[in-house]
């Protein structure tokens, strides 16, 4: 009897706790998203201790009566109802693999680890992996998750999830601006394996597109890597020339799971030779040799050689600053032009040569421009990369400005948009922006930032106070005052420090 | 270069593996008549199903040819202004070496278990 009664009593001390957690910490907002994580941790950690305890003591009181099938009984519902409470390790062997979209995503409601950061969006997220295994993917099952998304804040489960639906339904470029925001988030509201998922079908994105410099820099940035990536990291290094071992790379095939579907990737990368490369000056203000083309210059080979790099994601900017001063060569030749002269005669053209070289000419500097690569900071006097950046700079300032008023409809219309679709529309925005400050002066890039943080702080305001979206507004937030300090407008950074300060 | 198709739809690369010449597989100096000719010859092999005409080659690989593709090609090619555009992007075949770049892996969403897309 009195054994009844200590479990009576710890059972409902259990309960009591896990209904009404302690409060958070002094230095933790009680309605931010730490604070919620934090009491979803304890309640769950509670629960979990008064099964366990519950089962084990009575399985135990049971044995010492020699009531073998009884203590059985009770440690096996105890361990049923421990599934239940933590459904993960369920979902992610049995349901995602069987393609169970409908009862991962109902099992996985009940929340747990390791979706104690974004419980709905985790749970979305288990029913969108389990349509990623199916043969064909239900469209009302996709938008029904889509829908149950809406139910709370969008965060960072929820915003992987976006991402694979967009992946799932076949466009590719949404899915990778997405899944490549997520890097943005704040820590306490995106759970490490959503990142992972992320990472995942970046790298695997790539891998298929044939690029493998992307490849073994995304496998090399970021914390948490799942043991495919790392094999596929280092792959994509013995396939781009850059020495490993095969025996690590043995290892890491070992490690990983799907060997057999990785077998061929593995087998190629095994093949692969170092390519050895003479040391040799590479003169990059020198043309190159071969001619091509009408022009009969360096500048058309070289061209597409630059476009290809660029394409695998392997342009740099001595590369870019080379073909600049190539083209600068060619069309400021008067050689050329006499060429181009000749043949649009006896062609008989409508056109005139100078039209035809002002068309080349916007179509070479439209190219460079979107050639940029991120780190291009230092860029050579060239005349043609100056306008190429120049061109490239202001489509993106009107792509900010169409989207931010895009945005600002979205806000002011009766029934604004989904969360999702808001987040979609700022990385546009913000992908938009760090393409334009590619190259450019600060002073250029001071502009662009004052047209569009007029906007997004009223953005970040309505988002933070009519709509309840934390997540969201605290990362636009801290993009602004990252950039703000950047190009030294401290003012500015001071206004928009309080959504950074109070979390997500 | 391989027999499969790469992503090409960025400009910069579109212009040359779309080019009217490396369609037709004629050089830069043929006249009218010599085009309208190719063109009858690619169109009648296309649609007898002849093997040879079905990929042409560019700088960057083989790619498919198409009886739509073909007429699209005869007509920019027999329009001078653009045509002088498309001459000043065709490479002979000597003058351009490809750059060898590892080949994609079309098989790398299901190294993950997820369906290829």
């Amino acid at each position: 009897m009195i054994e009844t009664f200590g479990i009576l009593g710890f059972v409902c001390v259990a309960v009591g706790m896990s209904l009404r957690p302690s409060a958070p910490a002094e230095n933790c907002d009680p309605s931010g998203s730490r604070a919620q994580t934090l009491q979803r941790v304890e309640r769950r950690g509670t629960l979990a201790v008064a099964v366990s305890g519950f089962g084990i003591v009575a399985a135990l009181i049971e044995f010492s009566r020699g009531e073998q099938f009884s203590a059985v009984a009770i440690l096996s519902i105890a361990g049923i109802g421990l599934a239940l409470l933590h459904p993960w390790p369920w979902i992610r062997r049995l349901l995602i693999p069987l393609g169970a979209s409908r009862l991962a995503y109902a099992w996985a409601r009940v929340g747990g680890p390791p979706w104690l950061r974004d419980p709905v969006g985790g749970a979305v997220l288990c029913g969108v992996l389990a349509q990623a295994r199916r043969r064909r993917v239900n469209e009302d099952r996709l938008r029904t998750l889509e829908a149950a998304l809406g139910r709370a804040p969008l965060r960072g489960a929820g915003i992987v999830a976006t991402g694979f639906i967009a992946a799932l339904r076949g466009d590719r470029a949404t899915a990778v601006t997405i899944l490549d925001s997520v890097e943005d988030l704040d820590p306490d509201i995106c759970p490490p394996i959503a990142r992972t998922f992320a990472a995942d079908w970046l790298v695997a994105d790539a891998a298929r597109r044939g690029r493998w410099h992307e490849v073994h820099q995304r496998s090399r940035e970021g914390l948490v890597h799942s043991a495919t990536t790392r094999f596929m990291g280092f792959a994509a290094q013995r396939l781009i020339g850059h020495p490993l071992s095969r025996w690590t790379l043995l290892a890491a095939w070992l490690r990983a799971p799907h060997r057999h579907a990785t077998l061929s990737l593995a087998w190629r990368a095994w093949r692969a030779r170092f390519p050895i490369h003479d040391v040799v000056e590479a003169g990059l203000h020198e043309p190159p040799a071969n001619g091509a083309g009408l022009l009969g210059t360096a500048a058309t080979a070289l061209h597409l050689e630059t476009a290809q790099l660029s394409a695998a994601g392997a342009a740099d900017v001595a590369s870019l600053d080379r073909l600049a001063r190539a083209w600068d060569q060619t069309l400021w030749n008067f050689d050329v032009r006499q060429r181009v002269r000749t043949r649009a005669l006896a062609l008989e053209c409508d056109s005139t040569v100078e039209q035809q070289v002002v068309e080349l000419d916007r179509q070479i500097c439209r190219d460079i421009g979107g050639m940029l690569p991120d780190t291009a900071a230092e860029l050579c006097d060239s005349r043609t990369l100056r306008r190429g950046v120049s061109l490239h700079r202001d489509a993106q300032r009107y792509k900010i400005a169409l989207l931010l008023r895009e945005l600002e409809t979205a806000a002011a219309a009766s029934v604004s948009p989904p969360a999702s679709t808001l987040w979609s529309m700022w990385v546009e925005i913000r992908d938009a922006y760090a393409r334009a400050a590619r190259g450019v002066e600060l002073d250029e890039r001071l502009a662009t930032f004052d047209a569009a943080e007029r906007h997004l702080g009223a953005l970040v305001g309505w988002l933070w106070n009519d709509r309840r979206e934390r997540a969201l507004a605290n990362a636009i937030s801290f993009w602004l005052v990252c950039e703000a300090d950047i190009l030294d407008q401290h003012e500015v950074a001071e206004v928009h420090q309080p959504f950074v300060a109070a979390g997500p | 270069m391989g027999e499969v198709d790469k992503e090409l739809a960025w400009e910069p690369l579109r212009r040359v593996a779309e080019n009217p010449f490396f369609i037709l597989d004629i050089g830069a100096a043929a006249t009218k008549a010599q085009i309208r000719a190719r063109s009858r010859a690619l169109s009648d092999a296309l649609s007898n199903g002849e093997p040879w005409a079905a990929k042409y080659f560019t700088p960057l690989g083989n790619r498919l040819r198409t009886p739509k593709l073909v007429e699209w090609a005869t007509a920019e090619l027999l329009h001078p202004d653009r045509r002088l555009g498309h001459e000043l992007w065709h490479f002979e075949s000597s003058q351009h070496q490809p750059i060898p770049t590892p080949e994609p892996w079309p098989e790398a969403m299901r190294a993950y278990g997820w369906r290829s897309q």
